[in-house]
């Protein structure tokens, strides 16, 4: 079991609890590098944090971790970016070395730089999840990937020419950070989401939908949208082949 | 499923976080102000359960008073749950279009009042065929598209069309007239009487085609908590949908007579740069379109802090002078888009005087289809 920390305070606090509890946690050093989240900062700061975790009972120090967030844009302004912040963490693994201490893991990057943070020395571990069900924010990014999962959706209303509403809205699809898209229909968009409903616009459908018809949506950002379902209906060829229950959500604290 | 519950007589400052908190004396005053707005008036509350998600949450309100006596719901899994809670007035102002939906609305006609909303002919005539083959009626109320460009028949005519076959179709009872707005306007109750008068009147004008046609309309379902007192000042309007009043958000700021039940408890993780504390309830349970910073929610407590940033496990609060706050320490959260973010938990952790009365299920959560 590992966590990390940020503050004295708490490496305090859980080797206490790792004392009590009989336990060892392993335990690594948040680094704060591009985005203004949690974590020390990167260099001598983060070192002296991972020696007062080396030196604290019921506790090992694992080594250092850096969310540097999804870093928009294409191929090389992606790894110039990621290499620039992951640098930092590999440059405070160099000083913690040079200080004595072990530093068995670095674990840097997610799915939009997974290849990049692999291809950099001393990189043990990358984070990442939007892979294996792949969205919208990293689909054009990452053109290697396939969308597993999507949203089904039906249309409940196609009240003029121009206008077809789906059942599924903000709260089946997840719009915390963007609209989801309509795979294969380049021809129409979604203007917005309600709470419970879609609206396309079909101005330029090459066929315009039907009641009742049923729709794929992709989401925006896969995290959010498995968060709010119990299930997800697993489907080959066209038939559900299983139905598999999503145990974390809501999983929050 | 979620598991999270509290024992009746902890402290908040004990609870684990991030959680959804029910400000029980903020929830009984928001449920007494609209009892004492409808008290004698012709129109009354049809709660809307998109927002609360709980039967319990409606009885309370159905017991306060000022109410019809009967919800509506977005979706029929919704209905579903209100039902099984024992509520028997229902209307779901939405289209029900596919045939296994259509079935189990039937199937809740056995037990209780039920009526769906229609823009479309052949579905109506869906509605009618499996209404007769269940043996039920079903009631069916015209859905008029004012200010959302989505659902719902664009003119009076139409209206009139749809409302003659509804008369003329077994197992179908024509109820009246839909329309839903959405509207987040500048707050002076002249200018919500403007702005909300526009749009009601669009479906009052469907109403009056409907009636000068010689079809008797019974209801009149239109409004939210936007126009809710603005509406027992129009004639004619028989419910309000009113759901956001209950919990409240900060879109609606400016309607201090109701006051911020539903706030999200989060503890301080992380103080790692002068004047910045980093939250443990990011847009994963709060919800969303956070790419809007007027969709953030607002710290409630304590005072003097803003949200600066969200990301998914965590929100960046900022302080102006020192940073009150320490890490380990709580905050509250004023919540948007309130109703996404009740459908994000299963339970309401019900808090009276600074500890937890009582914890209550969220049944509807994820019933979103």
């Amino acid at each position: 079991m590992t966590v990390v920390v940020d503050n004295v305070a708490n490496i305090d606090v859980l080797s206490k609890a790792a004392k009590a509890g009989g336990v060892t946690l392993n335990v690594a050093v948040d680094v704060h590098t591009r985005l203004n989240g949690t974590g020390v900062e990167p260099g001598k700061p983060a070192v002296d944090l991972a020696q007062q975790v080396a030196k604290a009972d019921g506790l090992e120090f694992a080594g250092f971790h850096s969310y540097e967030g999804a870093i928009p844009g294409n191929g090389e302004a992606v790894a110039k970016e990621s290499r620039k912040w992951i640098q930092k963490v590999l440059d405070t693994r160099e000083a913690a070395e040079k200080a004595g201490l072990d530093v068995k893991s670095v674990v840097v990057g997610g799915t939009h730089n997974y290849d990049i943070a692999a291809g950099m020395k001393g990189v043990t571990e990358v984070p990442a999840g939007t892979y294996a069900l792949l969205d919208e924010r990293y689909r054009t990014q990452r053109s290697e990937l396939k969308s597993a999962a999507s949203i089904m959706a039906t249309i409940i209303s196609t009240p003029a020419s121009n206008v077809a509403v789906g059942d599924a809205g903000m709260k089946s699809c997840g719009n915390d950070t963007g609209l989801p898209g309509i795979p294969g229909r380049p021809d129409l968009s979604i203007s917005y989401l309600s709470a419970e409903h879609t609206n396309f616009i079909m101005d330029k459908a090459e066929r315009p939908f039907t009641l009742g018809e049923k729709v794929r949506l992709t989401p925006w950002e896969i995290a959010v949208t498995c968060n709010l379902y119990d299930y997800m209906m697993a489907v080959r060829n066209g038939k559900l082949e299983a139905i598999l229950d999503v145990t974390a959500r809501g999983r929050y604290r | 499923m979620e598991t999270y519950k509290p024992n009746p007589g902890t402290p908040v400052a004990e609870l684990d976080t991030p959680c959804l908190i029910l400000e029980l004396d903020s929830l009984e005053h928001n449920f007494k102000v609209i009892a004492d707005t409808y008290k004698d008036t012709d129109v009354k509350l049809r709660a809307h359960m998109k927002n609360v998600k709980s039967p319990m949450l409606a009885k309370m309100q159905m017991d306060i008073g000022g109410t019809v006596n009967g919800v509506c719901c977005a979706k029929v899994a919704e209905a579903e749950v209100m039902v099984q809670g024992g509520i028997d007035d229902i209307l779901i102002p939405n289209e029900i279009v596919t045939k296994d939906k259509i079935k189990r609305v039937c199937s809740l006609a056995h037990k209780a009042k039920i009526a769906v909303c229609v823009d479309n002919p052949q579905n109506l005539r869906d509605l009618s065929a499996q209404a007769s083959a269940s043996g039920v009626t079903l009631g069916v109320a015209i859905e008029v598209d004012t200010s959302m460009g989505r659902g719902g028949i664009r003119s009076p005519e139409e209206g009139v069309e749809l409302a003659k076959l509804a008369t003329s179709l077994p197992g179908i009872h024509f109820k009246g007239v839909m329309s839903h707005q959405s509207l987040k306007g500048e707050g002076d109750k002249e200018t919500r009487y403007i702005e909300g008068r526009r749009y009601i009147q669009m479906c009052l004008d469907v109403r009056d085609a409907i009636e000068k046609a010689g079809i008797p309309v019974e209801y009149v379902s239109t409004g939210e908590t936007f126009t809710y007192d603005v509406a027992t000042e129009i004639p004619g309007i028989t419910d309000v949908e009113g759901g956001t009043y209950a919990l409240m958000s900060t879109f609606l700021s400016y309607m201090t007579e109701f006051e911020y039940a539903g706030l999200m408890l989060g503890t301080v993780i992380s103080t790692p740069r002068p004047g910045v504390a980093i939250g443990d309830s990011g847009m994963r349970a709060v919800g969303a379109m956070c790419t809007y910073a007027e969709a953030w929610p607002v710290v409630h407590s304590p005072e003097g802090l803003t949200v600066s940033e969200m990301y998914d496990e965590q929100v960046v609060l900022t302080s102006k002078g020192a940073m009150p706050l320490k890490v380990g320490d709580k905050y509250f959260l004023r919540l948007g888009q309130q109703d996404v973010t009740v459908n994000r938990f299963d339970h309401y952790i019900g808090v009276r005087n600074g500890a937890v009365e009582a914890v209550w299920d969220i049944p509807a959560r994820g019933c979103f289809h």
